[in-house]
């Protein structure tokens, strides 16, 4: 069951805008991975990373259970 | 019944009253999270699955513990926060890995069929040296193919501050204050330069929401919200540009900052004695907690990291903040907060009764510092502040028992130079002195020791506020 009322508005606009959003989303993730491929080409090389990716690499389930 | 209901009511944390599924309650200074029965399936659904272990695990979200489970709540003991920063505190790295935080946490949410019913960048705050997000209650059950509900929100809390600081400086990170609840996009827009709206990710996330915004406005009943449907691979690819376009961001400002240690008027052994005797004095109090006010990037309090169990650096130089942030990154240093601030005008209370917020004054004042650390500041709060020396003595001996403080005399050229820019009214100035400063501070405070600096025309003090 969600929530059934809101304490504050998320914006209708704000909720259709995301299907164009992702579009372009899309278009920019697809250019920053050519950009970063030609870079590597290259030799370029990536600055410290202090911050970190995005993504989180769950730890297999279980694994310490044995 | 009706002191109990009025205990409830007492104890209610001044800042949590937003979201129905629950609060924050204060018994004996430790928190508490009640959750109202209206959000039990979601705490369970994200106990069950294991995702809020999951989370705290990343060091995601603030650990809490389960106290007590009965029909009418269910009460949570989160992890104590010494000290809480706000947005409007932080240096740009900080509030851009904010937003990264918030981003990061609603991806893996999505992965794990939940998502972030609120995106405030007040959920975010610092401890152990990171950003950790503290609201146990934002997570609700996904649904497939709905939007981000928090999206907006997002916008206006993180996307639009750190957008209008990389054009106009990082006088915009401090717009939460105003504007508690984020900046609203319409005003964005007209805020952004031209250029701005040819860069996709802006156009499309600001520039089109804004404008869908204002068309949508007067659909109250949110006939279209039904029908609107995203699939999660595309929301995640929102998301996912969102990251990388905000990790890129980068504000160029020239500060007073750059290259001060290179300019200060003493040299290498005059600069580690002053280090030595920090040390040496903070030992001697036995002190554990620190607040170094006017601290630059942290260089004088980082030599007590090994000694200290908190340490709260506070400037007023966005870019030095910056740079000790950076060191916190790059050391994986736990105990180190820097923070934004103006001495001279530190951060109110704001939101509802002024107290949803906390004043800075009383943020610290609450977290019990042993000591202050006041190095080379009292000239610029006395010679660019024009505060005197009875009122500066009365302020730090409102914050923390003892006070380490350095006094550089008329003769430093730091002190020259800000006479000098006095012009005619330089004589006005003259109570500038290290006589009247000890006769004022004698007031509040009892000398326990006092060295002058070799080679330069500073001294320094530890005190006791009496």
């Amino acid at each position: 069951m969600k929530l059934p009322f809101l304490y504050f508005d998320p914006g209708t606009g704000a909720l259709v805008v995301q299907a164009v959003a992702a579009t372009a989303a899309a278009g920019a993730l697809f250019y920053k991975k050519i950009i970063t491929k030609v870079q590597s080409v290259f030799g370029k090389k990536q600055k410290q990373d202090l911050m970190g990716g995005i993504d989180i690499e769950d730890e297999a389930d279980g694994a310490d259970s044995k | 019944m009706k002191m109990k209901q009025m205990e409830q009511i007492v104890n209610r944390h001044t800042s949590s009253f937003r979201d129905p599924s629950g609060y924050i309650q204060v018994k004996n200074e430790e928190l508490y999270r009640h959750i109202n029965p209206i959000y039990f399936n979601q705490y369970n659904a994200l106990k069950s699955s294991g995702f809020y272990k999951k989370l705290i695990d990343a060091s995601l979200l603030i650990p809490h513990e389960e106290i007590e489970v009965n029909s009418n709540y269910i009460m949570l003991k989160p992890e104590k926060i010494p000290f809480f920063s706000y947005p409007y505190e932080w240096s740009f790295s900080q509030y851009q890995h904010a937003a990264l935080h918030t981003l990061k946490l609603q991806k893996y949410a999505l992965q794990h069929g939940f998502t972030l019913k609120d995106a405030t960048a007040f959920n975010i705050t610092y401890h152990n040296g990171a950003p950790v997000f503290v609201d146990t209650l934002s997570f609700d059950v996904y649904t497939d193919g709905e939007p981000w509900r928090a999206y907006k929100q997002f916008l206006m809390h993180f996307l639009a501050p750190l957008v209008l600081t990389k054009y106009y400086g990082t006088t915009m990170l401090k717009t939460l204050q105003q504007h508690i609840d984020g900046l609203p996009l319409q005003h964005v827009v007209k805020l952004l330069p031209f250029k701005a709206r040819f860069n996709p990710i802006l156009y499309t996330n600001i520039y089109l929401t804004a404008k869908y915004e204002q068309k949508y406005s007067s659909d109250k009943n949110a006939v279209a919200e039904k029908k609107v449907r995203i699939a999660k691979d595309k929301q995640i690819k929102i998301i996912d540009s969102l990251y990388n376009y905000v990790k890129e961001l980068k504000v160029i400002e020239k500060t007073e900052w750059k290259d001060y240690y290179n300019i200060t008027n003493y040299d290498a052994a005059a600069f580690d004695y002053k280090k030595q005797l920090v040390k040496k004095w903070y030992d001697s109090i036995n002190a554990s907690k620190v607040v170094d006010l006017g601290g630059n990037d942290g260089t004088f309090s980082r030599e007590l990291k090994d000694h200290a169990t908190e340490i709260l650096v506070t400037d007023i130089d966005p870019n030095a903040v910056d740079y000790n942030y950076n060191q916190v990154l790059k050391n994986k240093e736990q105990n180190i907060i820097p923070l934004v601030s103006d001495l001279l005008n530190p951060a109110p209370g704001i939101g509802f009764n002024n107290k949803e917020r906390m004043a800075l004054q009383e943020r610290i004042v609450s977290n019990n510092y042993d000591v202050a650390l006041a190095l080379a500041l009292i000239h610029h709060i006395s010679l660019s502040g024009n505060v005197p020396f009875s009122m500066s003595a009365q302020m730090f001996a409102s914050l923390t028992p003892y006070l380490i403080i350095e006094f550089p005399d008329r003769e430093d050229s730091w002190v020259n130079f800000l006479l000098n820019s006095k012009r005619e009214f330089a004589g006005y100035f003259d109570y500038y002195s290290l006589a009247n400063f000890e006769k004022d501070y004698s007031f509040f405070y009892t000398v326990i020791e006092k060295k002058q600096i070799p080679n330069t025309h500073r001294t320094i003090y530890l005190l006791k506020r009496k």
